[in-house]
């Protein structure tokens, strides 16, 4: 740290909240800070991962600008050390309180918020304030609230307000992983406890703390002469249209074919398949047999419900993630026999008790070595029958599985039920989603 | 390098290139150089098995795949364990060494415990879980119980290999099973009972004579501490009997199964008589009494206060910053963003 920086504390004002000259409400930073996120494709979690176009956010540009500014943004082809080590320790705190259920003792005090907990433990961070007590004072009296943080923090940093917009953009295109899927997390889910203004804030103090006169460099970045894919783009043009005339070739002729056997008369049955790849060869199939009628349909059948498990305690989604549920459904065993379920319920507790168990061991303070040595023997058992006989490992699994608790046959109850509003498909609707899905499903054909 | 001079040192004093020849013949050499040679060959172990302050190497080879992270560490890590028992006569000549060992390894297997509680990536939480392993072995060396070590080394490898092949279950693991137990004074005290079941079982079937005072009661003290948690889980809200009696099996069940893993290995090392158990000083219970607070501590429902501390703050963030990987092994720049 050189000593200009240093002066530049000393020089900074104990009370952030008086000296702002720049008035913006909060309001409005908000809408900043979203702005500058436009250009983000939002990251979907693992489990519900789908694929993004990455250049989302320069949709409305031809596509050869589009490729010229996502690597303006992007493609940080010079590597700033300063730059990798303020996205270092972003990533070390998001990573700490973006946590699944994964750490047995959390982040303190996660109730406030990634920019409110960050900043009661900054202080504490020997890798921001790298022992200067200068900077640990300053970590020591950061602003509580993110919105007048970002203000504060611009304010220093000297950054000129027609700037700030282009500022937030690179702070976030500079880490792009993380704060995408923080824009996925604020668009997307609920939870409000990580926001863009909270990453923006964490982002701006650590880029003070450890690159004051970040300001210019940063804004260089994107000033770097543009790339041009004019070339690229003439290379793939025309491998596209090569590829477009042998397809129609291959199809002219097939098609012949199929329209010299094509079928005048009405169908025996018609049959709709979700459109996917693994569906393509039954379909093929079935039409060669007989006078059948396929078609493809969005998986879902438009129909998008919320199944919650009878026997996992879980709700499945079973529509595509960009939707949103309109109804419950509750599974229900078939065999209503009370004794049947709670042997079930009692076989399945039991398995609980035991996952539990191993957890509780498992993450625990001194209880995993001894854990360890008793089940080290049947791991290596597990992985090497994994390894040889993985279908009758699996299938042995099971069985155990199964003994203790046998699974129950349930069935979906799509009846309303006055007692619970939310569960269930009232009869109109039933009537509506049949019908669109005959008559949007087989493209008005049905007959 | 260390371990290369510690062998010079050996070969110049023995003239022999036999590592038992070495290990049955230390009388001859003179102590000073003995002592150095020891030294140096336990820094080598140190850093083969990621001892603290030597385990860094370990965080940062998170990157590699998680295979290859298997493989690693069910094997490489070890060798720090088996260079140690190799020599360990000489270790167990002087048992001030020992006691050295020993405290590197509890100071590790503190560290390494805590690191992994608060990581929330499955690869790295198994990565400090394998730092906390190690430092159980060197205490396990350290309390002269090399046979203990290697049975240890052995069990934790083949565990640890399965869960990194396992990792990406995580996705589904459901880990608010284990949130919100109560507990009250009565059902802790007689989950210890229940411990004691399965400690006693331990010492049956292990063989360990727990009458003397010596460092095998340590090993009997973790059984106990495992018992008596496993014996928790099942008790927590009703202590009936039929619960009790439940519990009381399974963790006898429990001891059983753990005596018979432990008893495995150290037959099969019964020849080389390397399994001495010294004498408990006052070090050992500390050190016992200090993971068992801990443990209390950590199991307790009433450590909210203590967590909107500075210190707890302090704690954590130090902890976060030193179970970091090494900054040259993290990606922080994304220089190609191909289309």
């Amino acid at each position: 740290m050189n000593s200009k920086s240093i002066e530049s504390i000393k020089a900074m004002p104990s009370m952030p909240n008086t000296t702002t000259n720049h008035t913006i409400s909060d309001i409005q930073l908000v809408k900043l800070i979203n702005e500058a996120a436009t250009i983000l494709a939002p990251v979907w979690p693992l489990d519900t991962i789908i694929a993004c176009n990455p250049l989302l956010g320069f949709e409305d540009l031809p596509f050869g600008k589009a490729l010229t500014e996502g690597a303006k943004y992007f493609q940080h082809i010079f590597s700033v050390n300063k730059l990798n080590n303020i996205n270092r320790e972003t990533i070390k705190w998001c990573l700490a309180f973006l946590d699944e259920e994964q750490a047995t003792i959390k982040m303190p005090e996660k109730i406030l918020g990634f920019y409110g907990s960050w900043q009661l433990l900054a202080k504490f961070d020997a890798k921001l304030h790298q022992k200067n007590k200068l900077k640990k004072q300053w970590l020591a009296a950061l602003p509580h609230n993110s919105e007048q943080a970002i203000v504060y923090y611009l304010t220093i940093l000297n950054i000129n307000p027609i700037y700030w917009e282009k500022f937030f953009t690179l702070l976030l295109s500079t880490l792009p992983g993380w704060s995408s899927y923080i824009k996925y997390r604020q668009e997307h889910t609920k939870d409000c406890s990580i926001t863009l203004v909270d990453f923006i804030a964490v982002r701006l103090a650590i880029v003070y703390v450890l690159w004051p006169e970040a300001t210019k460099d940063l804004l260089r970045m994107i000033n770097v002469p543009e790339i041009s894919y004019y070339d690229f783009l003439l290379q793939l043009k025309k491998r596209e249209i090569l590829y477009r005339c042998s397809l129609t070739e291959k199809l002219k002729s097939k098609f012949a074919l199929f329209k010299s056997n094509v079928k005048q008369m009405r169908p025996e049955a018609q049959l709709i398949f979700c459109i996917d790849v693994r569906s393509e060869s039954f379909r093929r199939n079935l039409e060669a047999q007989e006078n059948y009628e396929t078609f493809g349909f969005a998986g879902f059948f438009g129909l998008p419900v919320r199944i919650h498990s009878f026997c996992k305690n879980e709700v499945i989604n079973a529509y595509p993630v960009l939707l949103n549920a309109s109804h419950n459904i509750m599974e229900e065993p078939i065999n209503k026999d009370l004794r049947y379920i709670i042997r079930y319920q009692q076989g399945k507790q039991i398995l609980i008790k035991l996952k539990a168990a191993y957890q509780v061991l498992k993450y625990n303070f001194g209880t995993s070595f001894a854990l360890v040595e008793t089940l080290g023997i049947w791991g290596g058992l597990l992985m090497f029958f994994q390894t040889v006989f993985p279908y009758l490992t699996n299938r042995i699994k099971t069985l155990l599985k199964n003994k203790i608790a046998s699974p129950i046959a349930t069935v979906p109850n799509l009846e309303t039920e006055p007692k619970q509003s939310s569960s269930g498909i009232p009869l109109s609707k039933k009537i509506d989603y049949a019908e669109s899905a005959l008559y949007d499903g087989i493209n008005k054909k049905f007959c | 390098m260390i371990l290369s001079f510690a062998f010079y040192l050996l070969i110049q004093a023995t003239h022999s290139f036999s590592i038992s020849y070495v290990v049955q013949n230390y009388s001859n050499i003179s102590s000073s150089i003995l002592t150095l040679a020891l030294i140096c060959i336990v820094l080598a172990a140190m850093s083969q098995s990621a001892q603290w302050p030597l385990h860094r190497w370990l965080l940062s080879s998170l990157n590699s795949p998680t295979p290859v992270s298997a493989l690693m560490h069910a094997g490489l890590v070890n060798g720090g364990g088996f260079l140690l028992v190799r020599f360990a006569p000489l270790y167990l000549h002087y048992p001030e060494s020992l006691l050295g060992i020993f405290i590197i390894g509890f100071i590790t297997t503190i560290l390494g415990t805590f690191w992994k509680l608060i990581q929330s990536d499955v690869k790295r939480m198994l990565v400090c879980s394998t730092v906390a392993q190690m430092g159980f072995m060197f205490m396990q060396c350290g309390l002269g119980l090399f046979s203990a070590a290697v049975t240890h080394l052995c069990w934790h490898g083949l565990f640890k290999a399965y869960l990194f092949l396992s990792v990406s279950s995580v996705v589904h693991e459901n880990r608010h099973l284990i949130k919100g137990r109560r507990s009250t004074a009565s059902s802790f005290l007689l989950s210890i009972l229940c411990g004691c079941a399965g400690a006693y079982r331990f010492i049956l079937i292990s063989n360990t004579p727990a009458s003397s005072l010596n460092t095998q009661l340590f090993l009997i003290g973790f059984a106990l501490l495992t018992g008596t948690q496993l014996a928790h889980v099942i008790l927590e809200k009703n202590n009936k009997l039929f619960n009790l009696i439940t519990a009381a099996l399974i963790v006898f069940a429990g001891g059983c199964l753990y005596g018979w893993s432990i008893r495995l290995i150290e037959l099969i090392l019964l020849p080389m008589g390397i399994n001495i158990p010294q004498p408990l000083n006052s070090l050992h219970v500390i050190s016992f009494a200090c993971i068992f607070l801990i443990w209390i501590v950590a199991n307790s429902e009433d450590t909210a206060d203590m967590k909107i501390t500075d210190f707890w703050r302090r704690l954590y963030v130090s902890a976060l910053n030193s179970s970091q990987s090494h900054k040259k092994t993290i990606t922080a720049n994304r220089k190609d963003y191909q289309y």
